[in-house]
């Protein structure tokens, strides 16, 4: 479980990192409303990243 | 006598009296701080303030922001908190006001870049300037305030490949500031760097809190999992809903 844990936040991570280019490379293609989009989704997805590995109780 | 012990004896016996070692180390430090704060203040503030449209009470606020900067170290020499704060926040605040009432003369399409840049990096090295380095000569196991004993060893150690998970996540972190040039409008330009910027700070601060946190998720894997379904929704159905758009388009 822990592994499966770590390797699903690395990916998460990756995830957001994909997102965050996404939104800056639309922000260079003059694609605000895109630009905004993948930026909220790669923050959302970073949140989930740290979620993951929080441990019980802690907020 | 233990060996460390007696190391610290043979350096005291070699180093020089505190009265003669004090001036010497106060006229550097002095030195460090003006030469960086100086340049900032020539490139960044005194500069744009001596065009012709610049007002005259800009002129002032960059005179006072340069007064201030002179004033910190002088003050700091009695009275180091009193100094911290003219010469920090004081040359920081009448800055900011020359800049305020300079107004478009600093507008982005007026800076020139190689003095801009320079100005920034004079800037961070004035940061630098006013931190507490140790100082030449100084040997810090010789502080009153100093633990005596055997090093105190860390109580754990990293989980297995964190230095990997934090490389992913460093690599990943530099993509959108280096796609953030394809940007040439200058307003968007300034927006996507700073966008970019702030992508890259919070990956590499999670990167490195997925890289040490592995070692406590093994106590409650659930309730991790669990407190990561909202935003995994919340970004699933923003995913969903732009897939949708997309094929209705």
């Amino acid at each position: 479980m822990k592994h499966a844990l770590t390797i699903v936040s690395v990916a998460l991570l990756a995830g957001a990192g994909l997102a965050f280019s996404a939104g800056v490379y639309a922000l260079g293609s003059k694609k605000d409303l895109v630009a905004l989009y993948w930026l909220v989704i790669g923050a959302l997805i970073l949140k989930a990243a740290v979620d993951m590995l929080r441990p019980r109780g802690a907020r | 006598m233990t060996e460390p012990a007696a190391q610290r004896s043979e350096l005291v016996e070699v180093e020089e009296p505190a009265s003669t070692a004090e001036p010497r180390v106060f006229e550097w430090r002095r030195v460090n701080m003006l030469v960086p704060g100086g340049y900032a203040w020539v490139t960044t503030v005194a500069y744009p303030a001596t065009y012709r449209e610049a007002h005259i009470t800009a002129r002032i606020a960059a005179g006072f922001a340069l007064a201030m900067l002179v004033a910190g170290p002088l003050i700091a020499h009695r009275h180091q908190r009193a100094g911290r704060a003219v010469g920090v926040f004081g040359f920081l605040a009448f800055s900011v006001v020359a800049w305020l009432l300079l107004g478009s003369l600093i507008s982005v399409d007026r800076l020139d870049p190689i003095r801009a840049a320079s100005g920034a990096i004079a800037w961070a090295l004035f940061a630098f300037a006013w931190g507490n380095a140790r100082r030449v000569g100084h040997v810090p196991e010789e502080d009153p305030h100093v633990i005596e004993g055997t090093p105190m060893e860390p109580r754990g150690s990293l989980p297995v490949l964190a230095d990997v998970v934090f490389a992913v996540g460093l690599l990943l972190a530099l993509i959108p500031p280096i796609i953030a040039w394809r940007e040439l409008r200058s307003g968007h330009a300034l927006l996507a760097h700073g966008a970019a910027m702030l992508c890259a700070i919070a990956m590499v601060s999670v990167a490195a809190r997925v890289a040490v946190d592995r070692s406590t998720a093994s106590t409650a894997p659930r309730a991790g999992y669990v407190a990561s379904l909202r935003p995994l929704a919340l970004a699933t159905v923003l995913l969903a809903a732009g897939a949708a758009w997309t094929m209705l388009r």
